[in-house]
């Protein structure tokens, strides 16, 4: 079934003093791939960027610079896009077939298309594959397990025993820590499995979106309560990328917007900044809207 | 006889001593097969053959030593200490409580033979290319690791690979520009150790090692046919030319530097002297609409190629690291949009990688097809099964590295681990095998250094350098040597207290034209091998600032010394007779001392102090972390000359290195029975010999004018402050006398006074010589005058971007109304004390006698100092308006819903 959504995405900077010059980088393109079509999409920027690009980075995203030269005390960045949705959530019941140690096996039995994920089974900047991983991984990840089922137990797992709050992590939250608390945020969940799936030699990714929220029955829908999201990707073999969303215990369907993948977080934070000022004060605003038209 | 013989002849030579020792070493290691560690075979010597010969190209250096004897040998390695250290030449961390570390360098060079050399440089060239040929595929096509030619992981684990670099090209047909191979030379020949491609350091310390070394054995650098080090310089201002974005025509090239505490800070300023291109730091550079422009006096110039000696990681804190306090914002995608050129590129640390060696082989033949002709040390990479099985068999025979470097990343010896480290090292690598590689022990051939105790062997590191030039690499005809700390250490690192040497490469026998090819060391000026270029283009604004308080921190630590020196004086002859004439003076004159240098409470503070001035008056002098002493303004302004060294002659280090070895004297001698005003004498005399290297030697251009500039605000303060609190008050007139005197000592005006008036001093005649006449080089009035001069030199308030928002005052307006306010002062109106009719009743001072306050005086020096303050901050906003340091944006982790 074909979905379509017009994605806006508005985050708005607030300083205490003026702020000389920004320059920043935004992740907020979603990517055109086969399950989904980006059919328009543009960014701006407030005030009036001196330079404002756009460019591919190492994963082929797309991205976005700017440079802001006006002195301000605010600055706003708006995305909005039109997209269109095919994906169909992975069957993984039908991935039982074969355990997850012989779909590594499988993987690294085609050289060539080998070399081109093995950079998704190493750890990232955020994701070392030591600490508490083994441990908390190597129960999931047992040998002789199926597949489909590891799969859905992975983010079942994630889901149940860690609890979601806002506000408890931050950007540099390390995996050890979310193992310890047993909480975080979809970026933690997300970033959680798919440390795991690397330990176990898949190769894994960190995928940055957006996801469709419905008001509960008989209410109005909000503006900009939407957020953007995070979730995994994991490699099988004859199937290709399937994605799984740890935080909602769900695989990834027509719901779901991809704007970037990267190894963690860091690759593909939706914006980052520099800002030349004397102000010590700031403050941040996000809203995004996910409408299905 | 001729110089070789009497080296064959010396039966006690020096040499045949060395030859003793190198053929009983290796008498012992061909019995017992191995040493105390697991090297392949006895190690060659340099110097000698195998049978204890010398070696071809050597034979004039062995005379030489034998001639020189022991003695002549030592003295002239104290001779290359004392040079190193009289040019400033450092090696680690300059600023903070550590002194600065010396470059430490052995007075015999390594000589290359022209054969030897003919059979090396091709070898170094054709790894300097595949490098290039790496690096150009790493970060564009990437089909190296597709094919699988290199392993993916050794790339992609590697902490030198940085993906935020991925498309970005240099125009021209060089990636890799700047390239520099570590070469040992083993039973077999030379072969590569180690590849430095991120930032190669070293080139200038080996033209300094050249010109310390060609003054300390002239006659043999004079007779010697040595191929020169300076072409290779100008190939590389060439080459950074070269690869300018192609619209500009006159292309700008700075060189981007960590700054002055950098451990490699000497040869960046030694670097850009050589090449004429500026040294900038992070904060002097930004990016506008994706151009980089330099913040300049005057106004911003456009910035076309970076000769970056910043890490990769640290050139961004927009797309890098965020904490990086040295890059520029927005950078990188100004490299990416193609408008500015970064030499080396950012990512070029993926090649400091002794994990691709076990792959270049067959890179070799892939890429050039042709056999790699520089052997590589046998290198294995654990991220290969098979390889990773040998190095896990093989612990505690070979050299553990990690494939990148990094903090706690340093080679483990395995021969010298402890069965339990072994354990944890061998569990390190079953964890994370990419990430590891191993080496063989080589046999590194040893080189003589110049000890105590004769000549010794020491293992012996040759860093070749090449530059990318016309499409190819040309090597600099020589290089860095390096040799171990200690005898039989394989360790030959700059950190771990290796030697430096300097590299000879004897020269073709056919001369060829003049200027070209080799040639014999030049007699004049003790041969020296070098050829500064004037930088030409503009002053960073953080260059123009330091120059500035160089010369207000030069001035404050003269009029430091010569106040203390009255101090000093005075506490001589009259501590010991409280109640006296000359006592009350020396107490007026202590509380002045506290006041002008603003060290608190002091002499202020305590009678007891006045009493017993000497600890003060010591600490005053010696304690360089406690601002306002003079020990801290000679700090400040040695730090100050550190930030611009590029800037300054070498005579400049001679003084300033005198200057620390005087106050390192002072430092120790806190004894109570120190003489301290001859110590202060000996500063003063360091202190003079700077100004007048500041007025005969350098170019009038803006830097100077800044100086002068600075000088000249901090002698007038300097005066006031002075004037203010010596003569706040009016004392009877035994104690006034000899105050005035003291003042006019302290301001180098004493002897003016006495020409032009005779008689006791007076003090309208005091004001009136150190505050209003234009002719007096110590008085307020002249500096004003010569500060007018400089800032009519100096360009108008520039545009920054990024500074502060603030409009500054234009201190030429403010100048004027300084000099107006000086023109009508009355001195006569000024001197007197208030009377005591008024009202106001004087206080008792230590002589026991009434003192009467000059309170118009004290109003009017105290408005001319804040104006003179204001004057300065004004000079500062208007030329050094300094761009905030850059903040990340705030950031929140993606809050979502479910």
């Amino acid at each position: 079934m074909t979905r379509r959504y017009e994605v806006r995405h508005r985050t708005e900077y607030t300083y205490g003093d003026a702020v000389t010059a920004s320059y920043g980088w935004a992740y907020l393109t979603p990517r055109d791939l086969p399950e989904q079509a980006c059919l328009s999409s543009r960014v701006e920027v407030a005030p009036s960027p001196g330079l404002l690009s756009d460019g591919v980075d190492f994963f082929g995203n797309r991205a976005t610079y700017f440079e802001v030269h006006e002195p301000h005390e605010q600055l706003t960045v708006s995305a909005t896009s039109l997209v269109e949705v095919t994906r169909t959530g992975a069957d993984l019941p039908a991935l039982d077939g074969i355990t997850w140690p012989d779909a590594r096996d499988a993987l690294r039995a085609d050289p060539a298309r080998w070399r081109e994920v093995v950079g998704f089974t190493l750890a990232s900047p955020q994701l070392s594959l030591g600490g508490g991983l083994p441990e908390f991984a190597g129960r999931l990840l047992r040998p002789g397990r199926p597949l489909g089922t590891t799969l859905r137990e992975l983010v079942h797992v994630i889901h149940d025993d860690f609890a979601y709050r806002s506000g408890t992590t931050t950007v540099t939250t390390t995996l050890d820590e979310v193992l310890q608390r047993r909480e975080g945020v979809c970026q933690d969940f997300a970033n959680l499995a798919v440390a795991s799936l690397r330990w176990a030699g898949l190769p894994a990714r960190y995928v940055s979106g957006y996801i469709e929220t419905r008001p509960p029955a008989g209410q109005p829908r909000l503006q900009g309560v939407d957020a953007s999201h995070a979730w995994v990707s994991v490699l099988v073999p004859q199937v290709g990328w399937i994605d799984l969303d740890p935080t909602n215990d769900q695989v990834v369907d027509e719901q779901y917007v991809v704007t970037a993948w990267g190894r963690d977080y860091t690759d593909v934070p939706p914006l980052k900044g520099v800002i030349f000022t004397e102000s010590t004060k700031s403050s941040m605003r996000v809203a995004v809207d996910v409408i299905r038209l | 006889m001729t110089l070789a013989d009497i080296g064959r002849d010396g039966a006690s030579g020096i040499v045949d001593g060395y030859r003793a020792a190198y053929l009983q070493g290796r008498l012992e290691v061909d019995s017992s097969g191995r040493p105390d560690r697991p090297v392949s075979g006895p190690a060659a010597d340099e110097l000698l053959e195998r049978d204890g010969a010398v070696r071809s190209g050597w034979q004039d250096l062995a005379a030489t030593v034998d001639l020189l004897g022991a003695e002549g040998m030592r003295r002239r390695d104290e001779q290359a200490r004392r040079l190193l250290e009289d040019e400033g030449v450092t090696y680690g961390s300059v600023v903070g409580d550590e002194a600065p570390g010396r470059w430490r360098l052995d007075p015999l060079p390594v000589i290359v033979d022209h054969q030897e050399w003919a059979e090396l440089s091709p070898g170094l060239i054709q790894r300097a290319e595949l490098m290039d040929l790496l690096l150009a595929d790493l970060y564009g096509p990437r089909d190296l690791l597709r094919r699988g030619l290199i392993p993916p992981a050794v790339v992609l684990a590697h902490a030198g690979f940085m993906r935020p670099c991925d498309g970005i090209r240099l125009p021209g047909p060089s990636q890799l520009v700047m390239a520099a191979i570590d070469v040992v030379r083993g039973p077999h020949g030379w072969m590569a150790l180690g590849d430095r491609t991120q930032a190669p350091s070293g080139a200038g310390y080996a033209m300094e090692n050249r010109r310390i070394v060609s003054r300390v054995m002239t006659g043999l650098y004079r007779d010697t046919l040595l191929e020169r080090l300076r072409s290779f310089f100008h190939a590389v201002r060439a080459a950074l030319h070269e690869v300018a974005p192609s619209v500009a025509e006159a292309p700008r090239v700075v060189i981007l530097t960590p700054g002055p505490n950098s451990e490699t800070a000497f040869d960046q300023a030694f670097l850009s002297t050589l090449l004429g291109f500026p040294l900038v730091e992070g904060q002097d550079l930004t990016v506008r609409d994706g151009r980089v422009w330099m913040r300049s006096l005057g106004r911003p110039e456009p910035v076309d190629v970076i000769l970056r000696r910043v890490d990769g990681w640290f050139c961004d804190p927009l797309e890098l690291r965020a904490d990086s306090r040295l890059g520029v914002p927005g950078l990188l995608q100004a490299a990416r949009l193609g408008r500015v050129s970064i030499v080396n590129p950012p990512g070029s640390a993926v090649l400091e990688n002794p994990g691709l060696v076990p792959f270049l082989p067959a890179l070799s033949r892939a890429l050039l097809d042709a056999p790699l002709l520089l052997d590589s040390v046998p290198t294995w990479w654990c991220g290969d099964p098979d390889h990773r099985r040998f190095v896990l068999a093989n612990l505690d025979r070979l050299v553990l590295r990690p494939i990148a470097r990094g903090i706690g990343r340093a080679n483990r010896f395995g021969w010298e681990l402890s069965a339990e480290a072994r354990t944890l090292l061998r569990a390190r690598i079953e964890a994370e095998p990419h990430a590891w590689s191993a080496q063989e022990p080589v046999a590194m051939s040893t080189a003589p250094v110049m000890t105590s105790s004769g000549l010794s062997p020491r293992s012996l590191v040759l860093r070749s350098f090449a530059v990318a030039t016309g499409g190819r690499f040309r090597l600099m005809a020589g290089g860095l040597g390096r040799v171990a700390a200690t005898p039989g250490s394989l360790d030959v690192s700059s950190l771990g207290g290796a030697l430096a040497k300097d590299v000879w490469v004897i020269g073709a026998r056919t001369v060829t034209a003049a200027g070209a090819g080799p040639q014999r060391g030049l007699a004049s000026r003790g041969g020296d091998d070098v050829d500064p270029v004037p930088i030409a283009t503009g002053l960073s604004s953080r260059v123009a600032e330091d120059m500035f308080w160089l010369g207000r921190y030069a001035e404050r630590a003269e009029d430091a010394a010569r106040l203390l020196r009255v101090a000093a004086d005075l506490a001589g002859d009259h501590t010991r007779r409280p109640g006296s004439v000359g006592f009350g003076s020396l107490a007026v004159m202590l509380r002045a001392l506290t006041a002008v240098t603003t060290t608190y409470p002091g002499f202020a503070g305590s009678a007891d102090l006045i009493a017993r001035p000497q600890a003060e008056l010591v600490r005053l002098s010696v304690d360089a972390f406690a601002p306002g002493t003079l020990a801290h303004a000679v700090r400040r302004t040695v730090e100050a000359a550190h930030s611009v060294r590029e800037l300054l002659s070498t005579d400049t280090w001679l003084v300033l290195g005198a200057l620390d070895r005087v106050l390192l004297e002072l430092g120790r001698a806190r004894e109570p029975d120190v003489d301290l005003p001859s110590a202060l004498s000996r500063v003063l005399e360091g202190l003079l010999a700077l100004s007048g290297l500041a007025m005969e030697s350098m170019v009038r251009d803006w830097s100077w004018h800044l100086m002068d500039a600075g000088r000249r605000l901090e002698r007038a303060m300097q005066v006031v402050a002075l004037l203010r609190h010596a003569l706040a008050e009016r004392y009877p007139a035994a104690v006034d006398d000899v105050v005035l005197e003291s003042v006019l000592i302290s301001a180098e005006s004493i002897i003016t006074h006495r020409r032009r008036r005779p008689g006791r001093p007076r003090v309208d005649g005091v004001l009136d010589l150190l505050l209003l006449d234009r002719d007096n080089p110590r008085g307020v009035q002249h500096q004003l005058d010569r500060l007018g001069d400089d800032l009519a030199r100096l360009p108008a308030a520039p545009a920054v971007p990024n500074g502060a928002a603030s409009e500054p005052a234009d201190p030429r307006a403010r100048l004027l109304a300084v000099q107006a306010r000086l023109q009508e002062v009355d001195v006569h109106e000024l001197s007197r004390a208030a009377e005591p009719a008024t009202g106001a009743t004087g206080a008792t001072g230590e002589a026991g006698r009434e003192t009467i306050p000059r309170t118009a005086l004290v109003t009017f020096l105290d408005g001319l100092w804040q104006e003179l303050a204001d004057l300065a901050d004004a000079v500062a906003a208007t030329h050094f308006a300094r761009a905030v340091p850059p903040t990340p944006m705030p950031a929140t982790p993606t809050v979502d819903v479910r």
